[in-house]
């Protein structure tokens, strides 16, 4: 190597006269940024660290080379904005907070290299050569790429790209996600600048971001954990539920940047108000179908959106797939995000119900058996919206339901035992009897305060799996649980003044009539009119329990979303007279399973008034309220007016949100 | 008829007090403001104190409540913390601001500072914040009750001292009675005060900085040694700010 020309900004040997005929830099340049390394440093050995290629929030890349051979390679060095310094012509990093962050992150940086390191037999994945530690610091040696990355060729081709070149650019990044996917890794920050497009064609993902992700508990400024508008929801929370769907976000994203020209709008922002313009609007040779696609890629709450990488190749380059469950579906038309008008016929596949793909499905197998609307068809022009209702409550075995409410009772006596103990020894009580008749009041309060809340189980219950109900399978009302718990323990009030042997003799009442009538109900079950069973099974109600709303593509008319909860990820279409939300299946059109948590059998009605376009929702005497608009509640039989982008929220947690489609 | 403002600032547990709370009133017109500082080192503080000072000279400049001057205030104020920023300290800050002249208010804010509203001790608006834990009530994840409890409550999604400008919240209204109560305050204070118990105190106050005093002294039962810094202003009007 002929040092006296190598270029020590680019690593080159063009230096004439002073000034590098590749890059221009004249010798003896200053480096940027002041805390980089000075340029010329030795590193491992082996490395002659150059000028800086690029600066992020966790690091710096320098342009170096193999003094050995020669070879030109980029080196990453840890170097975490805000928790490392480094005096100017120094190379040593200075942790500015404790060591044991900073060494935390320096971990991090060296897990994501050993990511990288590991897929190198990926061709379009970049190379990484060594990973050593040096000047309190970690660098990683990778392969030199001569090209540029995708962010800055759009803004060199103006800014934006066709939608034929982006799918065929890309194509190839599809198949290096499932790849890394396959090895349970998530890239988290596909972005324009992290795909390189390399001179000779090949197009290579860089940084993966498990350093971002490290940095997250540490940092205080987002802008360093995650890249806005292309990171999806979940990268926002410290235990976000990440997976493939987070780089499917990422990855809709940057073809939607690269057709359109645009960052879409940052995902918190979508979910408070989602202006972010279909591709198909913005992009002139789009297919409408596609468009669809990327809009379900880009769904702003995981659920909804498409699982993993594959399923999204296959449906935006028009193939069908196969998911876990070996159903076969394919996006485009009807349901895939509220596009263009085009309804096309996708596909040849027949009609078929098929449930929303929710990460759900791939450890719950079964899901078939969700009750709910249903997008009943993926083809044809009209839309089929199937109630599925729930069977009564399930039927369970008499000696497995007597085994699990004994278990349900053990653990529950436990818990009061604690209770009884706890009380009683703070307020001094050591009689007996009074110590009994504490234990039975606390086990009243403790019964009908957990059946009569929302959960409608003790803990003990709940554990086993267990709920109690009305006798018709209906939901416990406080009264009832009242009676119930008051019946299970009239020992409390017999054994006050009388022999305690009394109240075992109720007890022991009870559990005879459990073992000896057919379905095992115990006494008070009977006396009260409740009973206790297992989780409730749903099935597809028959033809009569099916509702038809037929309705034509909804043009302008708002539906309501439902953003989390039982339906989540589902569209109601609201033209078609009033959705009532509840659980009765035979009054509710929008059908909740008898164990939703604090929805009420009839719960509340959306209205669509078509005069003054707008979307009222109503409560129906719920018992736990119908919420809206900032979160008030609305009392019985009170009405509120919802905008486009409101949300209201019933139960636990079912918000539904109106927009259009 | 006039009105009456009280304000609050400590440091909590934390070395610095990076906070900003500030009110004036003039003849053309009146401000309070709660500025929430980001970036540690002395940086947050700056941040807070010139975003509150720009607020403050370009809305008394030019008192105009619409929705395009506020904007442009705020954008100037985004500047202003911008042109502070080095390398090392990319300091932000939360805004929350309540600006009133003739009978016309507004209420603006960015991140996660917050402006109640009470009419007649009923608490009837607050700002949604711009936080994550905010965003997953929108999502669904958790109810409001849940905010105060959620682990990243401290992820500001928008601030003031961002290199892509800012996107304030602007709610505007007109006209006021005579029993209006406006809090402003920062995540330190309202993390530790509930909404029910601003009512509480509000109800028990004659002057604005009673309710603070109530307030601060739940607070202070409650803030571990660890606590944010905390701020707040309180403003009762007095007929409205239309005499000013």
């Amino acid at each position: 190597m002929d040092f006296d020309r190598l270029c020590l900004k680019c690593m080159r040997e063009g230096v004439e006269n002073g000034v590098c005929i590749y890059c221009g830099t004249q010798a003896g340049f200053v480096q940027e940024p002041p805390f980089a390394l000075p340029a010329g440093t030795i590193l491992h050995g082996q490395y002659m660290a150059g000028g800086v290629l690029g600066c992020g929030g966790f690091g710096i890349t320098y342009a170096a080379v193999d003094l050995r051979d020669g070879h030109r390679v980029a080196i990453k060095e840890y170097f975490p904005n805000g928790l490392g310094t480094r005096s100017m012509g120094e190379t040593g990093v200075i942790s500015l907070v404790d060591m044991e962050d900073f060494r935390y992150g320096l971990e991090q940086f060296l897990s994501e290299a050993r990511i990288i390191y590991n897929c190198r037999g990926t061709p379009n994945i970049i190379q990484v050569e060594k990973l050593f530690e040096e000047n309190n610091t970690a660098y990683y040696a990778m392969e030199y790429l001569e090209g540029q990355d995708l962010k800055h060729y759009l803004k060199e081709r103006g800014g934006k790209l066709t939608y034929r070149e982006t799918s065929e650019l890309l194509e190839p990044i599809f198949d290096v996600l499932s790849q890394v996917h396959s090895k349970n890794i998530i890239h988290r920050d596909i972005s324009p600048d992290n795909i390189y497009l390399c001179r000779d064609g090949t197009v290579k993902l860089l940084d993966f971001g498990a350093a971002r992700a490290a940095l997250q508990e540490k940092s205080k400024s987002l802008d360093v954990i995650l890249k806005r508008g292309y990171a999806p929801v979940e990268q926002y929370y410290s235990h976000g539920r990440q997976g493939p769907w987070t780089d499917v976000y990422a990855l809709g994203c940057t073809i939607y940047k690269c057709i359109t020209g645009i960052v879409p709008p940052e995902s918190p922002q979508r979910l408070q108000k989602d202006e972010c313009i279909p591709p198909s609007e913005l992009c002139d040779d789009i297919p409408g179908q596609a468009s669809a696609v990327l809009m379900k890629a880009m769904e702003v709450l995981y659920e909804a959106r498409i699982q993993n990488a594959a399923e999204f190749k296959a449906a935006l380059y028009g193939r069908t797939f196969m998911d876990g469950a070996g159903r076969k579906g394919s996006y485009g038309g009807g349901d895939t995000g509220g596009t263009s008008g085009e309804d096309g016929t996708v596909g040849t596949e027949p009609p078929q119900v098929t449930a929303p793909t929710s990460p759900g499905n791939m450890d719950q197998p079964g899901n078939m058996t969700q009750p709910g609307y249903i997008n009943g068809t993926r083809t044809g022009t009209s839309k089929r919206v199937t109630v599925i209702t729930s069977s009564q409550v399930s039927q369970e075995d008499k000696w497995t339901l007597l085994a699990k409410r004994f278990g349900a009772y053990v653990i529950d006596c436990l818990i009061v035992g604690f209770m009884a103990a706890a009380v009683g020894g703070f307020a001094e009580i050591d009689t007996l009897q009074s110590l009994y008749v504490l234990t039975f009041l606390l086990y009243f309060l403790y019964g009908f305060i957990s059946e009569a809340s929302y959960m409608r189980a003790t803990a003990g219950k709940k554990i086993m799996k267990l709920q109690v109900f009305t006798s018709s399978g209906d939901n416990l009302p406080a009264g009832k649980a009242a009676l119930r718990n008051l019946i299970k323990y009239a020992a409390i009030l017999v054994s006050v003044g009388m022999p305690f042997y009394l109240a075992a003799a109720l007890e022991l009442a009870d559990v005879l009539c459990a073992l000896l009538t057919k379905k095992g109900e115990p006494l008070h079950d009977l006396i009260s009119g409740s009973r206790v069973a297992g989780p409730v099974h749903y099935r597809v109600s028959e033809q009569a329990a099916e509702v038809k709303v037929e309705a034509e593509k909804p043009q302008g008319i708002p539906v309501i979303n439902c953003v989390s909860g039982h339906f989540s990820g589902q569209y109601f279409p609201l033209e078609g007279g009033k959705l009532i939300l509840g659980r009765n299946a035979a009054r509710c059109n929008v059908v909740f399973p008898q164990d939703a948590a604090g929805v009420s059998s009839v719960h509340c009605e959306v209205i669509y008034d078509s005069s003054t376009k707008s979307v009222i929702v109503k409560d129906l005497g719920s018992t736990y309220g119908t919420f809206a608009v900032e979160g008030r509640k609305l009392e019985a039989q009170q009405m509120a007016m919802l905008q486009i982008g409101d949300s209201f929220t019933i139960g636990d947690q079912n918000t539904f949100l109106v927009v259009i489609r | 008829m006039k009105i009456q403002s009280a304000q609050c600032s400590m440091k909590g547990g934390r070395p610095y007090n990076e906070d900003t709370a500030f009110f004036t009133s003039t003849p053309s017109g009146f401000l309070a403001v709660v500025a929430d500082g980001l970036g540690g080192c002395g940086g947050g503080e700056t941040a807070s104190r010139v975003a509150a000072e720009v607020l403050t000279e370009e809305f008394l400049a030019k008192p105009e409540i619409t929705e395009e001057n506020i904007n442009a205030i705020l954008q100037c104020a985004n500047k202003a913390v911008l042109s502070h920023q080095t390398p090392g300290q990319e300091m932000k800050t939360t805004l929350a601001a309540l600006l009133a002249h003739k009978d016309v208010y507004a209420a603006v804010h960015v991140g996660d500072s917050r402006i109640y509203h009470f009419r007649d001790g009923q608490l009837i608006f607050r700002t949604e914040d711009h936080s994550v834990p905010q965003m997953a009530v929108l999502a669904g994840e958790i109810t409001e009750g849940q905010i105060r409890f959620h682990e990243d409550r401290n992820r500001v999604l928008r601030a003031l001292g961002g290199d892509k400008g800012v996107k304030p919240n602007i709610r505007i209204w007109e006209g006021s009675t005579d029993r209006d109560a406006f809090l402003l305050c920062s995540d330190g204070f309202w993390e530790y005060v509930w909404e029910t118990e601003m009512m509480a105190d509000l109800a028990k106050s004659d002057t604005p900085q009673k309710w603070l005093d109530y307030m601060i002294g739940r607070l202070g039962k409650r803030y571990s040694e660890k606590n944010d810094n905390f701020s707040a202003v309180a403003v009762f009007t007095d007929g409205g700010f239309q005499n000013l």
